[in-house]
């Protein structure tokens, strides 16, 4: 009975969302999104005492309900379209914020034992329910209070093999609109699935409307889609296979193409600048576009051109590669296109998400469009017009040497500057907060060349393996820069232990949350730039940024951690504060994994924690 | 601009689209496709069907020469149509555009309005894909109306025009012709025709005790930089191949997997895999542990030939069994053909396709000829009539 009267409320609360999103106090109008809705029937759901700390176990055999009749939501990937990752929520504020603990965890081999090491996944919040993703592409509906697992799906086995033979299976997360929580997959498929029940809706080829979007052909899916106006918005991933990247919409009602045409990154092979390039030309969307709900221009980030060191085939400036496009958002039409690099040689893509700020700039409110690079720099465009507004200012040790034979130190290192991860914006202290990596690669003029050839075959020449680089042993760290979007210099900028790749979130009470690849979770006072709590959970390598959401008027701080022990967590203020061990970080070296992760059996996992961008 | 308001029959209308669709040898105007096209409807009582009148799909222009793509979008070209039933717009109809798949619904004026990439060569197909919606002058369909319409189908075209320098007769060839041609492009655009485009790595996975192992996935990657390649399961016979290319000078992994079982080079080992060529790595698998042992016997790796190529080609559409020669077009477009007199006498119309192809027993360079089998028409390949393709 209990079950029936949630499912019961639950749907009234999400019509209401739908037919009235009165909004709360978020920002955000992505459909069934932030509202603050309330329901005569839930109260026949369990209470929000929410301050329980046993960690849960779901039980599949009997789903959860949703805890809660009063719901403030993270409902896309950067909590806005805008992907501004500031949530307006003060309960938990610099006084109390050590007080926070965990209200429940889960650990997904334990869920699944098919479940993939290392996990990307940045959490979306709707009405009191957590969805999130694994490595792996399996799907998980918890209860956001008391961590119940109210659904869960995983692709079938037959896909799932296919999953595995592709090597790279780390996932960004979910959109969730009109009922459904969409998810792209490794091996390129569109899924969409009942965002009560977890059943599949409907899932398809992108390679059935755009011709050769396959593994084979060098593509995959990784990032998390975005849902706005009936439709859902995804990138491309696989830009260092030499594939086209491309951009493109399909509508979430039956996931039909919402555009004529994908909006393709760069040319196609043989036209423009890879008129004479043996390789497609690169250009992948690795995260989700932020779209300007006013005007409906999306804006997103272009990967680095193919290949990435070696620019003598691709004369010119090679866009949009590196570079933030503005497109509308129904059609794909191209409004503007900035570039960050020109003719990249170093593997710098605009790899993170921008960020659309209504911000101070100079004294004067101005609505902007901001990027920070793997290249170290950080970028602001007037959002209409893509005029300049802050042109390249570095937060990272930027040094290119001539290579020689000895190797020369190239700063940053192909990890960046600014990986995948995400920068959150702060309107009191008008600050981006950017995460960094500082993690140089060697660069040599000629590569070793002491091959243990194989004995040389009739009409063929033989070749072999040889020793690999050696690792740069210098020190890699990562950096939390706070740019001051005002007068685009920088505040301050805060040395973490390994590097950046999960990104930060804040809140209106001028709160950071960041997770590292220890495995700890911190908050930074965003105005003094001190760290003022930090947490060591119980799993390692956190890879995102995590979501913060309300239920019943409570603050809770969801996230995902990596690594060999792939789990999910929700801290609030009254949690267990019992605290694990230190994790090893994976830094994500080009060169190696860490041990842990390349000698484990499972074939997928040095790609997995390596995966970049 | 051209816009059509010709009516066909419906006889006429299955003609018209077998010419479209690139049937060989089939007649036609210069960049084939009709851009208008009906089918007719009986009259019947309470309905749209009431008009009698036939199906009409129009297009705005059916064929476009070819825009390279620029940075400033101006390859994208929008481009309306309509849809009526003799002369009632039908609305809230859908039609379908090549393959994109896309629903775009008919306005109360029966207009409708997509996007065009001129940067691909294509025949591409509209049709009328759903009527359910549908009502004509603001009626309701009945159902030989609906008939009608979901007969109803359009083409537009984008294609290199192409030109005729000269026709000669071919020497020491009784009864040939030799013509030179030449694809034409924008000026200022470079044009790359028929070129490499990957090499293959081949060869074959076998257990300790040289049995061939199947389902075997062979996967490389960069060792200092993104970007992999994965192979085709490897069939009875433990054969396997991927098309790569190898950036300069880098080391390269090299594993197998097979279900869950991932299989290695030692720790630290690389290939430098070389350029500009094909290769064949032969792969036994350890008996105990996952750590491939890279030297032969169990590792053997050589060079091999064949590259895949990928590019413009200009052919003929001629009946099926007429044999002729065409040259890879050169940087500037120019082409010479290879045929019998009396098929050029019948002047056949030329089509252009993006074909991708391994070849294995010889290397191709532009200047070099290919037998008419080598390269066929494939559907949504343009037609092109030599020397009466507009410029615009």
């Amino acid at each position: 009975m209990k079950k029936s009267y949630a499912t019961a409320g639950a749907l009234l609360a999400a019509s209401l969302a739908l037919g009235a999103c009165s909004g709360g106090d978020s920002k955000s109008g992505a459909s069934a999104s932030a509202s603050a809705s309330a329901s005569a029937t839930a109260s026949a759901s369990a209470s929000a005492t929410a301050s329980a700390s046993a960690s849960a176990t779901a039980s599949p055999s009997a789903p959860a309900t949703v805890t809660g009749t009063q719901f403030d939501n993270f409902p896309t990937y950067g909590y806005d379209l805008g992907n501004t990752r500031h949530a307006p929520y003060t309960e938990i504020t610099k006084d109390n914020v050590s007080e926070l603990g965990v209200i429940w965890s889960a650990d997904f081999k334990q869920l699944d034992s098919d479940v993939k090491n290392g996990n990307q996944s940045y959490p979306v919040v709707v009405d009191g329910v957590i969805y999130v993703t694994t490595a792996g592409n399996q799907v998980f509906a918890f209860d956001a209070v008391t961590g119940g697992q109210i659904w869960h799906w995983k692709p079938p086995a037959e896909q799932a093999a296919t999953f595995s033979k592709a090597g790279i299976i780390a996932n960004r997360g979910v959109a969730v609109g009109e009922g459904k929580v969409f998810m792209l997959t490794i091996d390129n498929q569109l899924v969409a699935l009942d965002q009560k029940t977890g059943e599949l809706v409907k899932m398809i080829k992108l390679s059935d409307t755009i011709e050769g979007v396959t593994l084979e052909g060098g593509y995959y899916e990784t990032t998390a889609p975005v849902y706005y106006k009936g439709n859902v918005y995804i990138g491309s991933s696989g830009g260092d296979n030499g594939v086209r990247g491309f951009v493109n919409a399909y509508k979430a009602g039956d996931l039909t193409p919402a555009w004529d045409a994908p909006f393709w990154t760069v040319p196609p092979k043989g036209q423009d600048w890879l008129a004479n390039s043996k390789f497609q030309g690169g250009g992948a969307v690795w995260n989700p576009p932020a779209i300007d709900e006013e005007t409906g221009i999306m804006y997103f980030a272009v990967g680095n051109p193919a290949p990435d060191f070696y620019g003598a085939d691709r004369p010119g400036n090679n866009p949009y590669t590196d570079s933030v496009v503005a497109v509308e958002a129904a059609t794909g039409k191209l409004v503007w296109a900035k570039q960050e690099i020109s003719h990249d040689l170093w593997d710098y893509d605009a790899a993170a998400s921008p960020m659309i700020l209504n911000a101070t700039v100079k004294g004067q409110k101005k609505k902007i469009v901001v990027e920070g690079g793997k290249s170290g720099q950080w970028y602001a465009w007037d959002a209409k017009t893509g005029d300049v507004v802050w042109d390249g200012i570095p937060f990272a040790k930027i040094q290119h040497p001539k290579p020689t034979p000895e190797g020369v130190l190239v700063y940053p290192g192909v990890l960046g500057g600014e990986n995948y991860a995400p920068e959150t914006y702060d309107p009191d202290t008008n600050y981006v907060l950017i995460p960094g990596i500082e993690s140089p690669s060697l660069l040599k003029s000629a590569k070793n060349q002491d091959e243990a050839s194989t004995p040389d075959s009739p009409g063929a020449a033989a070749f072999g393996t040889s020793l690999g680089e050696t690792p740069a042993n210098v020190e890699s760290y990562g950096t939390i820069t706070a740019m001051d979007v005002g007068t685009g210099k920088q505040a301050y900028q805060v040395k973490t232990k390994d590097a950046m790749r999960g990104g930060l979130t804040s809140t209106a009470s001028g709160i950071a949350f960041y997770g590292e690849l220890d495995g700890k979770i911190n908050a930074l006072d965003i105005k003094s730039g001190k760290v003022i709590w930090t947490f060591q959970t119980a799993g390692d390598n956190i890879q995102a940024a995590p979501a913060v959401f309300k239920v019943d008027g409570k603050s809770y701080i969801t996230f995902t951690s990596g690594g060999t022990k792939p789990k999910v967590y929700v801290f609030g203020l009254g949690g267990d504060k019992t605290q694990g061990k230190a994790g090893n970080a994976d830094t994500g070296s080009a060169h190696n994994a860490n041990d842990d992760n390349t000698k484990n059996s499972d074939n997928t996992d040095k790609k997995t924690d390596n995966e970049d961008k | 601009m051209k816009r059509w308001t010709i009516v066909l029959s419906s006889v006429l209308l299955a003609a018209a689209l077998a010419g479209c669709k690139g049937s060989e040898d089939a007649g036609g105007g210069a960049a084939p496709g009709a851009a208008v096209a009906t089918a007719s409807v009986a009259p019947s009582a309470g309905s749209a069907n009431e008009t009698g009148a036939g199906a009409i799909l129009a297009l705005e222009r059916d064929s476009f020469t070819l825009k390279q793509w620029k940075n400033d979008g101006s390859h994208m070209t929008a481009m309306s149509g309509t849809l009526k039933l003799g002369d009632l717009p039908v609305a809230g109809a859908v039609i379908h555009a090549g393959a994109s798949k896309r629903d775009i619904v008919t306005q109360d004026d029966g207009s409708f309005a997509l996007t065009v990439d001129r940067s691909l060569l294509s025949e591409t197909p509209v049709k009328v894909v759903a009527v359910d919606q549908a009502h004509a002058g603001g009626k309701p369909l009945g159902d030989q109306a609906a008939s009608a319409l979901l007969k109803a189908e359009a083409f537009y075209s984008v294609y290199y025009p192409i030109e005729i320098t000269r026709a000669d007769d071919a020497p020491g060839k009784e009864g040939e012709v030799e013509v030179h041609a030449r694809i034409v492009s924008d000026p200022g655009d470079v044009v790359t025709f028929f070129q490499v485009d990957k090499y293959r790595i081949g060869g074959t996975v076998k257990d300790a005790d040289g049995a061939p192992v199947k389902d075997a996935v062979v996967w490389i990657d960069r060792d200092e930089g993104e970007g992999f390649g994965k192979s085709t399961p490897t069939d009875a016979e433990g054969r396997y191949e991927l098309y790569y290319l190898p950036e300069q000078e880098e080391g390269t992994n090299l594993s197998v997997t097979i279900g869950t079982t991932r299989y290695t080079l030692p720790e630290n080992r690389v290939f430098h895999i070389p350029e500009e060529t094909s290769v064949q790595i032969n792969i036994t698998l350890p008996s105990e542990g996952t750590v491939i042992d890279d030297k032969p016997p169990t590792l053997v790796s050589v060079t091999s030939p064949g590259a895949m190529y990928t590019g413009v080609l200009a052919g003929l559409r001629v009946p099926k069994g007429t044999s002729y020669t065409v040259t890879i077009p050169d940087q500037e477009g120019r082409f010479v053909l290879t045929l019998r007199k009396s098929v050029w006498d019948m002047k056949p119309r030329f089509f252009e396709t993006k074909l991708t192809r391994f070849v294995e027993d010889r290397q191709l360079s532009w200047g070099d000829s290919l037998p008419s089998g080598f390269l066929q028409a494939e559907a949504g390949d343009p037609s092109v009539e030599a020397g009466g393709a507009e410029m615009d």
